[in-house]
């Protein structure tokens, strides 16, 4: 392609980030914070807060079909609908649509992405935890994998940052598992809650039931007032996107400070091919994207290059930007595209409670209750396995979607009154990462924009699998323990993806022979590009992981930064 | 929280000057046009009010048929039940009104309250013997046709403006969370 110097100059920027979802925004954030011109590339359409989150006010009944999916959302987001609440007429807009997008596995692979501003911040759960030292020195101690190149020490402070800025709910716990944060205040249990709590608490020292920490506003700063978030206001319709900005997304956060400073200039369409290495520098100069729209390929320079397409698309981009010194995309160790991991679930328990009838609550808590890992930690494993996992759950006094017997007046009366008290939970757990779980590029297929399909072939190996009798008996005992009645316990087969956690890749390491980024996130051997998504991540832990992703994009870019005004890169 | 108030906050959060569009509150769908209703035949069209007015009565608060359930069960019928359970409601339907006639000779719209729900009560019991033999056979029978209607009447029913309004208690901007609080009498039902 050719370019006038003008048009050169125009496309050129001090700093690119490719994606916009949870991890680019930081990377946007930062970078213009600290005063860079950066252009910021979406591969979707453009969601603007607030005006564009056309169902975030409609009732039920002005919702197609009342939010039930119709057959014909179901066939063409066939594998978007695999979790079973993703495809609904509320939000499923904010899905892909399968048949534009399609991937290949190998073995099933539950792939749910959002192609727009924002990307999945949008429709993420926020649950919010730190990794603990116990995670991030696991692979070093069982040897299971290679080591973090980092310590929770050095990603610490970062936690802090970006917690401060984010607005985390949650409670201090003291908690060695799982380190305190920089908390707003913690949304409260209910009474079925506190009753686990306290059951569990007495019964098994060491395990703990705690809020949820989750990213929402319960008592904004100034500076998230200034950026016009509000508090939460208990409508628990999040996934629509969030009219008060309560919730952490880019929209409302990140990519806003990152407009406020004049210094953003945010691309939608913009589906990024790869990124661009000048074999006499030995540096990359800048990204080659398709646009979404116009099929037109376009090419745009910088200094710094971000990639924050996700875990997996940013694997996908490194392994199609392909040089003399890279002919296999940008890795010389073989791990790109190796590690995949995600966490599993589908296993817990639920009981019916007889106890305070007398008592409801009000408001709908867009959160739960957190049972930090106690396996392997507190408790040694039943099973045969290393690692453990946390639950999620919630205990709710039911309301008319129960199952009632009857028909009529009698049938009609119970409908509308309370039901009672639920209590369940649901197990996260961790995922070693292993060579064999991989993702590559397909050599036959391609999208619609010339592209090579993602090929997933992936699956939960036997530690994953031999955790999970624990994770489903243990939550049936507690439940036990405070006296639930009715307690089922569950455990599907499952299936990666599903935990929409998808990690690894791309991971991280002490040496270019074992890893495709260094310990600030810089590709080896092009130091200029950095990985801060999901991509990045050496090992599970047991935690959602998207905190972390915050964090460890904050830390590059302040190090990016300083390296860029000494010269270095 | 009133709409007013609400567009207040959220105006700010976009940055105060800027008029908000009507469009930030457009439906992704218009409620349904009854003339447009072409799944069932007329016959079933009637059939499907009243049995869903025979689970859902009016009492103190409107039932199905005020709060517009039957046409709701019709449009999520047609557009998102897949063929074989589309089928069940169809088989369902004739299936009711021949066991009715035969057992009282009139349709279940005529039965007396009372009747109505022992009429239904039976069939129940019947349908979900008939389901277990054929479980027992070694089938794996879908839910059954008064399975699948009840719970798309209720779903309608506390879906519907009517609904959720009058018979339960919708709270579209809480605005605030409270774990505990006591059940006060005449409380009723979260909407949502």
């Amino acid at each position: 392609m050719n370019l006038n110097t003008k048009g050169k100059a125009e496309h050129t920027f001090d700093a690119i980030v490719v994606g916009s979802g949870i991890s680019g925004g930081w990377a946007a954030k930062e970078l213009t914070e600290k005063g860079l011109k950066t252009l910021v590339l979406e591969r979707g359409h453009d969601v603007k807060h607030i005006i564009d989150y056309k169902t975030a006010n409609s009732a039920p009944w002005q919702l197609n079909w009342m939010n039930k999916p119709s057959r014909d959302m179901l066939k063409q987001q066939s594998k978007q609908a695999r979790t079973g609440y993703t495809v609904k007429p509320e939000a499923g807009y904010l899905f892909v649509d399968d048949e534009d997008h399609p991937y290949e596995e190998v073995k099933r692979f539950d792939w749910m992405r959002g192609y727009h501003t924002g990307g999945r911040s949008l429709m993420w759960g926020k649950q919010s935890y730190r990794l603990s030292p116990l995670d991030m020195e696991a692979n070093a101690k069982d040897g299971s994998s290679i080591p973090w190149p980092i310590s929770y020490d050095e990603l610490a402070p970062w936690y802090d940052y970006v917690e401060r800025f984010a607005g985390i709910s949650g409670s201090k716990e003291g908690l060695a598992q799982l380190p305190d944060g920089v908390f707003q205040p913690p949304m409260d249990l209910t009474p079925a809650e506190l009753d686990l709590k306290a059951a569990i608490e007495k019964k098994w020292k060491g395990r703990h039931l705690i809020p949820g920490r989750v990213a929402h506003l319960t008592a904004p700063t100034e500076e998230q007032i200034a950026l016009g978030r509000a508090s939460c206001q208990y409508r628990n319709l999040c996934r629509r996107g969030c009219p008060f900005g309560a919730y952490f997304s880019s929209q409302a956060a990140t990519l806003k400070a990152a407009a406020n400073t004049g210094k953003m200039t945010l691309r939608p369409h913009s589906i990024v091919h790869s990124v661009i290495y000048d074999e006499k520098t030995e540096k990359a100069i800048g990204v080659r994207l398709i646009d979404e729209v116009t099929f037109e390929t376009i090419e745009y320079y910088a200094k710094i290059i971000f990639l924050n397409a996700s875990t997996v698309a940013s694997t996908a981009i490194l392994m199609n930007s392909k040089s003399r010194r890279f002919p296999n995309g940008m890795d010389e160790s073989g791990s790109l595209g190796g590690y995949l991991m995600d966490h599993h679930l589908g296993v817990g328990a639920s009981g019916v409670l007889d106890t305070h009838q007398d008592k409801i609550h009000y408001g709908r808590r867009p959160n739960g209750f957190y049972i930090p890992r106690f396996r392997n930690f507190s408790e040694k494993a039943k099973g045969n396995y290393i690692r453990g996992y946390g639950y999620q759950g919630g205990g709710m006094r039911q309301g008319w979607n129960r199952w009632i017997d009857g028909f009529g007046a009698e049938f009609k009366k119970k409908l509308t009154s309370f039901g009672p008290w639920t209590i369940g939970m649901g197990g996260f757990g961790e995922c070693l990462p292993y060579e064999n779980n991989r993702i590559s590029l397909s050599k036959k297929k391609t999208d619609k924009w010339g592209l090579p399909l993602v090929v997933a072939d992936a699956e939960f190996q036997e530690n994953e699998l031999n955790m999970r009798e624990d994770m489903m008996n243990d939550a049936g005992e507690m439940l036990e323990a405070m006296g639930a009645k009715n307690v089922r316990t569950r455990n599907r087969k499952p299936s990666i993806g599903l935990g929409i956690h998808e990690m690894g890749t791309a991971r991280m390491g002490s040496s270019p022979k074992e890893s495709v980024l260094n310990k600030h996130n810089q590709v080896w051997g092009a130091e200029n590009v950095f990985c801060t998504d999901g991509s990045a991540m050496v090992s599970a832990g047991c935690q959602n992981p998207s905190l972390t992703y915050m964090a460890l994009t904050a830390r590059a870019v302040d190090f990016a930064v300083s390296e860029m005004k000494k010269g270095n890169l | 929280m009133e709409r007013r108030e609400m567009l207040k906050i959220m105006a700010a959060s976009i940055g105060g000057s800027v008029a908000l569009p009507e469009s930030v509150f457009a439906k992704m769908g218009e409620p349904f046009d009854p003339s447009e209703l072409t799944f069932f035949r007329p016959g079933q069209r009637a059939q499907v009010a009243m049995i869903a007015e025979a689970i859902i009565p009016k009492t103190d608060t409107p039932g199905a048929i005020d709060a517009g359930v039957p046409g709701w069960i019709e449009v999520i019928v047609k557009d998102c039940l897949d063929p074989e359970d589309q089928q069940i409601i169809l088989d369902g339907l004739s299936d009711l009104m021949r066991r009715c006639q035969k057992q009282h000779g009139k349709d279940i719209g005529q039965l007396s309250g009372d009747e109505q729900v022992a009429f239904l009560t039976k069939m129940n019991q019947e349908t979900q013997t008939e389901k277990r033999n054929a479980q027992k056979a070694g089938k794996n029978p879908r839910r059954t046709f008064l399975d699948q209607f009840k719970e798309l009447t209720k779903f309608c029913y506390a879906s519907s403006e009517v609904g959720a309004t009058e018979a339960f208690e919708f709270v579209f901007v809480p605005g605030q969370w409270i774990a505990s609080k006591p059940l006060e009498p005449g409380q009723k039902v979260w909407a949502m």
